[in-house]
């Protein structure tokens, strides 16, 4: 059976993905690194690519960091109540659930 | 000020931007935002907005499918007449050779597909209907046809595929953002983008200062004795110190001076490098060196300083991680790059470096060790001589002046845009950009070749001079530090003036555009007998007086020049061919 990984471990992994994610951005578009991080949305972040980018970035990091492949572009995530991509503290919420 | 990149792609390319404008990897690159999926409507437009901006650098990134619609047939697994693929090769190709002098470079990165596609397997490479096949035929007709563009360049794709330790196609990428590439791809690509960025702006280093200890063989010279050195042999470690001096001779022959700085008794060091059987490097691949018990940082500025060199022209490899850091704190302009603590991995290490590409290699380049050893003899010579002006005669110094033309424009514009101390704008051009100046009304190109006694200094000087009403301004006065100081310069004065007579012109003038590193150019000027301003930034020189060439050299003009110039003593027409 697997472990459950810790939430620090999650969003870990997700500052693993913005870290990358914000290598394609010039400086000015950069994310900050907190859970409070509003992605998409109004004061979003993100626009559409950088919001496939994260998800990209944030599944080959949880598969890196966490062994475990995720799905994060799917209907399921799209048909939250609360948008996965509202914040960085959502997004972690998000992948918590995932892995349960 | 970032450079300018416009990316014109069949694919969403803007993750590109944020490595391109990484700081930390200069140079910093602005990407001008295209709309993806025109790139021909905008290499056929010289109107578009794209152009406009002035890109400094274009790159044109395509996928094979999107440029060959007989490829695209080929991946449908449907026949496809491989002479029409060539066909539309050739048809891409013309369009990129039409977009040549809208930036300083053109950057084609090649047509891949991704790695994990096995294609038609065992008949993938078959020359009808093999997929990879039809690609590498594709590269390579795209590699001929773009060849004779100036400043034109392919940049190799599939090394950045197979550099990447993550799937270079990312399904969810492409599906959702029409992005082709994972961004480790790109990553890789904006390195190449700006490594090539610097070659075409004559930014790629030319020393590589070698520590000797642990660097260049194994074991402590000075203990064990140079019998003992682990190099060569029937040893993994001694075969990669002889691989690593093999790549590092090879480094010689594009144009790369070696040089040593240690910590070590010269005579024992030096009697290794003479005597060891094994050793690939030899004294003669050297074009000099610091081996002495002092501080690593000022035997890296005294050696640079005597081979007149920048010290952002410099690599430092050393085993040592505390000489690394001592050398990146004191002189931050020598590149350092981390040295790996295994030797099997040097020479691998040396040649993942992307300081040295060059975007042109001329004959100069590859005999540029040659060159220093025979400047090093000139020395000597003048040591023994002693009086400055005998020396100078005894040189038998013959200066070539030739016109601008195809054949020497890569080397003229290498010494334009590397030269600073003898410099008197500074000005930095492309190919492309120094030869369509040239061509304009008024205005006139020479470069200077030098030989003497010890061999040939190779094209080391270049000229233009532009006619404004009654006078002739010279422009550019760039000289090579090799012959810096021999008499070339005067004899460059000479030439514009002669020009300047042969048009009945009133003055010959130039004004000077001080840099950190051109004053040199400042302090031959206020020696030089033009009359300077009370401000010393413009010199002026009676057209109406012959500006004499030096006792000490003998020119050969070309003949397609000779009949501007009014015959003036020391000038003689070249021998017909």
């Amino acid at each position: 059976m697997q472990t459950r990984p810790t939430p620090e471990a999650i969003l870990a992994a997700v500052y693993t993905a913005v870290d990358r994610v914000n290598q394609t951005l010039t400086p000015e578009r950069r994310i900050p690194k907190a859970p409070d991080t509003r992605l998409i949305g109004a004061g979003g972040h993100l626009d559409s690519l950088g919001a496939v980018n994260l998800i990209v970035e944030t599944e080959l990091a949880v598969e890196e960091q966490l062994g475990r492949a995720i799905n994060l572009g799917d209907e399921k995530a799209a048909m939250q109540k609360v948008h996965p991509l509202e914040s960085i503290a959502t997004l972690a919420h998000y992948i918590t659930s995932l892995l349960q | 000020m970032a450079l300018r990149c416009v990316c014109l792609s069949d694919f969403n390319v803007a993750n590109l931007a944020g490595f391109l404008a990484d700081l930390a990897q200069p140079p910093a690159l602005q990407l001008i935002p295209t709309e993806y999926g025109q790139v021909l409507p905008l290499l056929l437009d010289p109107s578009a907005a794209c152009w406009r901006e002035k890109p400094d650098v274009t790159v044109i990134w395509t996928r094979a499918e999107a440029i060959a619609p007989s490829f695209a047939r080929l991946l449908r697994r449907e026949m496809s007449d491989p002479a029409a693929l060539l066909a539309e090769v050739d048809s891409f190709a013309d369009a990129v050779v039409g977009v040549a002098g809208r930036s300083a470079a053109v950057l084609v990165p090649t047509w891949t597909i991704p790695a994990n596609d096995r294609g038609l397997g065992l008949l993938d490479l078959h020359p009808e209907i093999g997929i990879r096949g039809a690609l590498r035929r594709m590269n390579a007709r795209l590699a001929e046809r773009l060849a004779p563009a100036k400043s034109t360049f392919l940049l190799e794709a599939d090394r950045w595929l197979s550099l990447t330790r993550r799937p270079g196609f990312n399904p969810k990428l492409w599906y959702m953002a029409k992005v082709a590439f994972d961004n480790e791809v790109l990553r890789l690509a904006a390195q190449d983008i700006k490594a090539a960025v610097r070659a075409v702006r004559g930014e790629a280093r030319k020393l590589v200062l070698l520590d000797l200890d642990g660097t260049l063989w194994g074991g402590i010279v000075g203990d064990i004795g140079w019998e003992s050195l682990v190099l060569g042999g029937h040893d993994p470690a001694g075969e990669a110190y002889v691989e690593f001096q093999h790549r590092l001779k090879a480094l010689t022959r594009q144009g790369v001076l070696l040089g040593i700085v240690s910590k070590n008794e010269e005579s024992v060091a030096l009697d290794a490098i003479d005597q060891h059987p094994e050793m690939v490097l030899r004294r003669g691949d050297f074009a000099g060196w610091r081996i002495n018990w002092g501080d690593k940082a000022q035997n890296i500025v005294d050696l640079t300083a005597e081979l007149n060199l920048g010290l952002q022209s410099v690599v430092f490899l050393d085993d040592n991680p505390v000489e690394r850091d001592r050398i990146r704190q004191a002189i931050p302009e020598v590149l350092v790059p981390d040295w790996p603590a295994d030797v099997l991995r040097y020479p691998l290490a040396l040649v993942e470096l992307s300081c040295f590409d060059v975007a042109t290699l001329s004959r100069e380049d590859r005999e540029r060790t040659a060159l220093y050893q025979q400047e090093q003899q000139r020395q000597v010579e003048a040591q023994r001589i002693g009086s400055f002006d005998e020396w100078l005669q005894s040189l038998n110094m013959v200066i070539s002046i030739e016109p601008l033309a195809a054949a020497n424009l890569p080397r003229a514009t290498q010494l334009l845009n590397k030269t600073n101390q003898m410099n008197l704008t500074t000005r930095r051009l492309s190919d492309a950009d120094l030869w369509s100046w040239s061509q304009q009304s008024g205005h006139r190109c020479w470069t200077l070749r030098v030989d003497d006694r010890f061999g040939s200094s190779g094209l080391c000087g270049f000229l233009s001079v532009a006619q404004e009403d009654h006078q002739l301004r010279i422009v550019d006065l760039v000289l090579s530090c090799r012959v810096f100081g021999r008499k070339v310069e005067e004899t460059m004065l000479s030439t514009a003036v002669a020009w300047a007579r042969g048009r009945n012109l009133a003055t010959v003038f130039a004004v000077y555009l001080p840099t950190p590193k051109n004053k040199p150019t400042l302090g031959f000027l206020l020696r030089s007998g033009f009359v300077s301003d009370p401000k010393a930034s413009a010199f002026q020189w009676d057209a109406s007086q012959e500006y004499p060439v030096p006792t000490q050299v003998t020119v050969n003009q070309s003949n397609q020049d000779s009949s501007d110039l009014r015959p003036s003593p020391g000038i003689a027409k070249a021998a017909p061919a």
